[in-house]
């Protein structure tokens, strides 16, 4: 039995918010994004175009190949463009071989530049290629702000 | 099956598998951060400076959304780093009978992969012992090792060596 002091005076315990549905949430952004990236990388369709043309690189094609058009996707082989060497240029499309002997200027084996894109090296960073993009970073980071506080103002 | 839809299929698998692991970190960050709070909480700390320091903390990859970062680098990367070799045994058939040897980088090499250095073994026992970056040793996803084929190992005296990636000057 309680006495009437600790019945009466006893502080009333507030309901603890799980966050753990918010933090699951964040986490679910971050598979779906990766998810994206894989399968953008593996629906490559023959003859579709990959991704636009960076700035730069567009711009040299324009003044090397009078057009800036995005290269197309032939054997659906996703490569670096220093590890190829282009056999044959159309209007719209290039065509590119991956050599055996490696890169067609250092020789570096092809093994050994998928190995430096993969993992980097000492001065070289690993490319991010399933990173998740900046609107994703902007939405988990406020599902966590969220989260944190929620759980801070639920004390 | 087209060696296409055996890819996404692998990769959709590979997807799930890194979703459970994703989640399961998720929940662990949680719960660290609910500790986080009702302990400073019972220290005396308001509930602003809490908040404060928990969004400093996320902003600046401290110690409990650093934690959480470098945990999911790591499952992400593991994860995925298991799609080229599945991708490789696809193009080369997945006999379960096929003689496999464990090559391991020799460079900071885990007590666990060691042993398994030059071990033959068929397919289907490897995926009963654990593959590489399965998550059964101690590197866990960290894990360098790769399964040959037997017959392309025989003969081939440098894999015995350290594995040394040297920068080429170009």
């Amino acid at each position: 039995m309680l006495s009437f002091k600790a019945k009466f005076l006893r502080k009333p315990k507030k309901k603890r918010i799980d966050i753990t549905d918010l933090m699951m949430e964040a986490g679910d952004i971050i598979a779906q994004e990766i998810r994206g990236n894989i399968k953008r990388g593996t629906d490559i369709t023959e003859g579709v175009s990959h991704s636009l043309n960076k700035p730069g690189y567009a711009k040299n094609k324009l003044r090397r190949l009078g057009h800036q058009k995005p290269l197309q996707a032939f054997g659906k082989t996703l490569v670096s463009k220093s590890s190829y060497i282009v056999k044959r240029m159309g209007i719209n499309s290039v065509r590119v071989m991956l050599t055996s002997k490696g890169h067609p200027k250092s020789k570096t084996p092809i093994s050994e530049i998928g190995a430096y894109n993969d993992q980097g090296t000492s001065k070289i960073k690993a490319r991010h290629f399933f990173d998740i993009s900046k609107i994703a970073r902007k939405r988990i980071i406020g599902k966590v702000a969220d989260a944190v506080a929620r759980a801070v103002h639920a004390l | 099956m087209p060696f296409d839809d055996e890819i996404r299929n692998e990769s959709e698998r590979i997807f799930d598998s890194m979703r459970i692991s994703i989640g399961a970190q998720a929940s662990r960050t949680a719960i660290t951060l609910q500790e986080f709070i009702e302990g400073q909480r019972v220290l005396g700390l308001s509930k602003e400076a809490i908040e404060n320091l928990l969004l400093d903390d996320l902003a600046n990859g401290g110690r409990i959304f650093g934690e959480f970062n470098r945990s999911l680098g790591l499952n992400i990367e593991g994860s995925l780093g298991q799609l080229p070799n599945s991708a490789a045994e696809i193009r080369f058939g997945r006999d379960p009978k096929r003689s496999k040897t464990w090559i391991a980088a020799l460079v900071n090499t885990c007590p666990d992969c060691l042993p398994r250095h030059g071990e033959v073994d068929s397919l289907r026992n490897w995926e009963i012992r654990g593959k590489p970056r399965t998550g059964w040793s101690v590197c866990r996803k960290h894990c360098q090792c790769v399964l040959l084929d037997t017959s392309d190992v025989k003969g081939r005296p440098e894999l015995d060596k350290p594995l040394i990636r040297t920068k080429v000057k170009t």
